[in-house]
């Protein structure tokens, strides 16, 4: 093999591992992590008719989490409706695009009309706080969870 | 290098497998954004902020905390330049709000088919008399839910964006006083891409 076919043969080499990492490297983006992160919220009456809170925030996604915080939770209710209100911060300089939606479970439990509240696009702007609202489908909501995730095509 | 060939080979296989046509079942309420047109997400946020905005308006608040008011839907005015069945929105504010236990509804849509049934009940001799509902029973209406839905729409080269503005209103029918109003604004905008040429 004369010096001219060898370097060519190495040039092809190269070729073909950027190609292979060019493949893989396409073939992989867009695959981001459809967990993200969760706030629940419960009222309880206690005997002495005081509604106690309790609040609980679950991570499944640690890069969303650098990115947005549940800053607070708040609920009260309106005549009989429980309402939602969780305030969250970008603590990132960029735009970030993700979806919520609300879930609605009653004092036992049992969650209201599962998959009826649909995931809504929300746009945070850079270092930007912004409180999301929902109100509850009937008055047996005693308790609710926000689920947050990346804005993804799944 | 044969071993890498084949590897590439198989790879780009896998890859191009992948674009034969596949149907599957897919979340309803995910966020979809396959074009500008009107959209399920569209829908679903204008049905959750015009009911939400409702229920929880404090004058509505305490006339529903003492009795579950009857209403009915007159029609949404399509003003956009798509075709968007503003029927099938009313249906989900009007199931909304039914579920939620505040408010009764009555159907103007189905005035004929409720006539024929009591004619058929009192006339055609086949129903038991004791068991035929009873003629002027329907309760009136106190308020009308209406509104209108429009869109501006405004094209660069590359460039789309579209301007959504959905309004309801609620009306007291005896008095003629909008008691409740609100508006649920959309913006979209697509971008051709340099690959999408």
């Amino acid at each position: 093999m004369s010096d001219h076919t060898r370097a060519t043969s190495r040039h092809t080499g190269l070729n073909y591992y950027g190609f292979v990492v060019i493949l893989m490297t396409l073939s992989f983006i867009g695959c981001s992590s459809t967990a993200g992160i969760e706030g629940s919220m419960s009222a309880t009456t206690e005997q002495g008719g005081q509604t106690v809170y309790s609040k609980q925030v679950v991570i499944n996604n640690d890069s969303l989490a650098r990115d947005i915080q549940i800053v607070d939770m708040k609920s009260d209710f309106v005549g009989n409706l429980l309402r939602a209100q969780v305030s969250l911060v970008n603590k990132d300089n960029d735009t970030i695009n993700f979806q919520f939606k609300f879930s609605w479970f009653e004092e036992s439990g049992r969650e209201i009309d599962p998959d009826t509240d649909a995931w809504t696009p929300v746009i945070l702007y850079g270092k930007e706080s912004k409180s999301l609202q929902g109100v509850a489908p009937n008055p047996n909501a005693k308790e609710f969870k926000i689920k947050i995730r990346e804005l993804s095509n799944e | 290098m044969h071993g890498l060939k084949y590897f590439v080979c198989g790879l780009s296989i896998v890859i191009v497998a992948g674009c034969a046509t596949s149907v599957k079942y897919e979340d309803a309420t995910k966020v979809e954004t396959t074009t500008t047109d009107f959209g399920s997400t569209d829908l679903q946020q204008i049905v959750n902020k015009m009911v939400d905005s409702l229920l929880t308006f404090p004058p509505i608040v305490q006339v529903t905390n003492e009795r579950r008011p009857v209403m009915f839907v007159n029609t949404i005015k399509n003003k956009t330049l798509e075709h968007i069945d503003t029927e099938s929105i009313t249906d989900s504010i009007r199931t909304k709000i039914v579920r939620s236990g505040k408010f009764r509804f009555v159907d103007m849509t189905k005035v004929d088919a409720v006539e024929k049934q009591f004619e058929f009940q009192s006339e055609s001799g086949v129903v038991n008399k004791a068991t035929t509902a009873t003629f002027g029973q329907h309760i009136g209406a106190e308020y009308m839910l209406y509104g209108n839905f429009s869109s501006i729409v405004k094209k660069a080269e590359d460039v789309q964006d579209i301007y959504y503005k959905f309004t309801l209103n609620l009306m007291h029918l005896e008095t003629g006083i909008i008691e409740w109003a609100d508006e649920k604004e959309i913006r979209k905008t697509s971008e051709r891409s340099l690959f999408g040429r």
